[in-house]
C-alpha cells in the first residue's frame, strides 16, 4: 500500500515539480507570443492601411456604382505583384475621384498641370464653342446623370477657364447610406 | 467653331503631337471624329445661263484610331465622305517617332502643312472653303475652283516644335502621281514650313512647296512650286487671318500657269455658344493652256454651339468672277450645316 502510495504520488510530485520549473517559462513564452502576434498585426494593419490608401480610388468608384444601383464584386485572385500595378494604375488614372486633387484646380492653372494633378481625361474634345478651346470630361459614368462622379474643366490658350468638379457630397452621403 | 490658328494647325497637321481631343480606351488606344452633315441651295448664272440645285445629306463622318506606345504614336483617319463617291476611305495613316527634345519623324500619308483653313469641317469658322467656288452644281471655272493648296501626302516628314516655334520638312510623293517613285522617271515632292508665336495674340506662318512632276511618263507636268504665308491674329473676342498662296506649273517648254489666291478673313464670338465669320477670298488664275480665269467670292457665316460636342453654322456666300471664256459667273450659296464631334 505504501508502495502504491509511493508510486502514485511520484508521478504527481513530478508534474508538480514540472509546473512549478515550467510555469514561469511558460508566461514569458505567451509574452513572446503575445509580442509576436501584436508585432505581426501591426505589420498587417500597416499593410492594410496602404492597401486602403492605393486602392481609394476604386472604393469610391464602387460606392459610386453602388449609389447607381450597379453590382460589382470584383475578386483579386492575382499575385501581390500583379496588385501593386493594379493600385499604381488606378492611382495614375483615377486620381482625380480624390476630392483633395481638385484643390488645385483653379482659373488659370495651366493643362499641364491639371493633368499632373487629375491625370489624363477619360474624354476630351476640341470644343465647338467660339470661347473654349478644349474641354477634359473626368466621369466614371456618362449614363447616370444623377449619381456619376462627373467633373469637366474648359481650357483657352492652354489655361483653365472654367471648372466643375465632382459632386462629393453625394458620394459621400451615398457611402454612409450603405 | 473655329480654326486651329498658326501655331497650333502647323503642330496639329504635322501630326507630331498627341491628340488633343480623344475618347481614351486604355492606354494605348482612344478615338475621336465627327460627323457632318448639311442642307445647302446654290444658284449659278453663267453669262445668263442659269442652274439651281438643292442637297441634304451627311457630307463625312470620321473615326480616328489613335494609338500611342511612347515614344511612338500612330494616326487612322477612316472616313466617309458621302458627296465625293459614297465611298470610304484612308484620309490620313501615319506613324511617329517623338523625340524628347521636341522633334519628330513621322512616315505614311499625312496632311500637307500648307494652308490656314482646317481640312476638317470641325476647324472651320464657317460652311465653306475660301476657294471653292460651287457646293451644289459643277464649277464654273475651269481650273481656278479649289485653288492651289496640296491635301494629303504620301511620305516621310521631320517636325521640330517649341512653345512658340514649329519647323517642319517632308519628302513626299508628288500631287500628279499617287506614289512616291525613284525610278527614271522620277517624282516626287518637298514641303518646308516654319510658323512662329509672334507675342500679343499674333502668329505667323510660311511654307513652301516644289513638285517634280512625271510628264515623261503621261503625267500632268514638268514641275510646280507654291508658296503660302498667312498671318493670324487674336484678340479678345476677335480672331482676325489673312493669307496669300502662289502656285506656278511649268508645262513643259514655255506653257506655265500661274494662280494667285488669297483671304482676308474676321471672326468675332459674341457669346460663348455664338459667333459671326465675315470673309472675303479670291483666286486668279492665268494659263498658257486654259486662258485666265478669277472670281472673288464673300462670305457671311453664323455659328451657334449647342453644347462643347455640337455645333450649327448657317452660311450665305456670294461668288462673282470671269471663267476663261470670258463669260461672267454668278454664284449664291446657303448652307446648314449640323456637326456633331466626339
Amino acid at each position: 500500500m505504501r508502495i502504491r502510495l509511493t508510486k502514485a504520488a511520484t508521478p504527481l510530485a513530478l508534474v508538480g515539480l514540472f509546473a512549478c520549473l515550467v510555469s514561469p517559462l511558460s508566461a514569458d513564452s505567451d509574452a513572446e507570443r503575445i509580442a509576436q502576434l501584436e508585432k505581426r498585426l501591426m505589420a498587417l494593419e500597416a499593410r492594410l492601411a496602404e492597401q486602403e490608401q492605393e486602392t481609394k480610388e476604386v472604393k469610391v468608384l464602387a460606392a459610386s456604382s453602388a449609389a447607381t444601383g450597379g453590382q460589382t464584386s470584383p475578386r483579386f485572385t492575382a499575385n501581390p505583384l500583379a496588385l501593386d500595378i493594379m493600385a499604381n494604375s488606378a492611382w495614375r488614372n483615377l486620381r482625380w475621384t480624390q476630392e483633395e486633387q481638385w484643390a488645385g484646380i483653379v482659373k488659370g492653372v495651366t493643362e499641364e498641370r491639371v493633368v499632373e494633378l487629375l491625370g489624363y481625361p477619360p474624354r476630351s474634345v476640341d470644343s465647338l464653342k467660339p470661347r473654349v478651346d478644349r474641354v477634359f470630361w473626368y466621369e466614371t459614368s456618362i449614363r447616370d446623370r444623377e449619381n456619376a462622379l462627373k467633373g469637366k474643366i474648359s481650357f483657352k490658350d492652354g489655361k483653365v477657364i472654367a471648372v466643375k468638379k465632382p459632386n462629393f457630397a453625394a458620394v459621400k452621403q451615398a457611402l454612409q447610406s450603405r | 467653331m473655329k480654326n486651329k490658328i498658326a501655331l497650333a494647325t502647323a503642330a496639329l497637321v504635322a501630326g507630331s503631337s498627341f491628340s488633343t481631343a480623344e475618347i481614351v480606351i486604355n492606354d494605348f488606344l482612344s478615338f475621336e471624329g465627327f460627323i457632318d452633315m448639311s442642307y445647302s441651295h446654290t444658284e449659278q448664272d453663267v453669262d445668263g445661263d442659269t442652274e439651281s440645285d438643292n442637297s441634304f445629306g451627311i457630307d463625312q463622318v470620321e473615326i480616328s484610331w489613335l494609338f500611342d506606345f511612347d515614344p511612338v504614336t500612330a494616326q487612322i483617319d477612316l472616313a466617309y465622305e458621302g458627296s465625293d463617291g459614297d465611298s470610304g476611305i484612308v484620309e490620313q495613316a501615319f506613324a511617329t517617332y517623338h523625340f524628347d527634345n521636341g522633334g519628330a519623324v513621322t512616315a505614311g500619308r499625312f496632311a500637307s502643312m500648307l494652308g490656314f483653313e482646317a481640312f476638317e469641317p470641325t476647324g472651320l469658322y464657317q460652311y465653306s472653303f475660301a476657294y471653292n467656288d460651287a457646293e451644289d452644281v459643277p464649277s464654273g471655272f475651269a481650273f481656278i475652283s479649289g485653288g492651289v493648296l496640296p491635301l494629303y501626302d504620301q511620305g516621310v516628314k521631320i517636325t521640330y516644335e517649341t512653345d512658340t516655334s514649329f519647323f517642319g520638312l517632308s519628302l513626299i510623293d508628288s500631287v500628279d502621281v499617287g506614289r512616291l517613285n525613284g525610278d527614271g522617271a522620277s517624282d516626287f515632292g518637298i514641303e518646308a514650313a516654319a510658323a512662329f508665336d509672334l507675342g500679343n495674340g499674333v502668329s505667323w506662318f510660311g511654307g513652301i512647296r516644289y513638285d517634280e512632276g512625271n510628264d515623261n511618263t503621261g503625267g500632268f507636268y514638268d514641275d510646280s512650286i507654291t508658296l503660302d504665308t498667312y498671318i493670324t491674329f487674336e484678340t479678345g473676342a476677335w480672331i482676325f487671318a489673312a493669307e496669300l498662296a502662289y502656285q506656278e506649273i511649268d508645262f513643259g517648254g514655255s506653257v506655265d500657269q500661274e494662280i494667285i489666291q488669297g483671304l482676308l478673313m474676321a471672326n468675332f464670338a459674341y457669346s460663348d455658344a455664338a459667333s459671326v465669320t465675315g470673309r472675303v477670298s479670291f483666286v486668279d488664275g492665268d494659263s498658257d493652256l486654259l486662258g485666265e480665269e478669277d472670281f472673288v467670292k464673300f462670305t457671311l457665316a453664323h455659328g451657334y454651339a449647342f453644347t462643347d460636342n455640337l455645333f450649327l453654322v448657317n452660311e450665305v456666300s456670294y461668288v462673282d468672277g470671269e471663267d476663261a471664256a470670258d463669260n461672267d459667273v454668278e454664284e449664291l450659296h446657303g448652307a446648314v450645316e449640323l456637326i456633331f464631334s466626339f
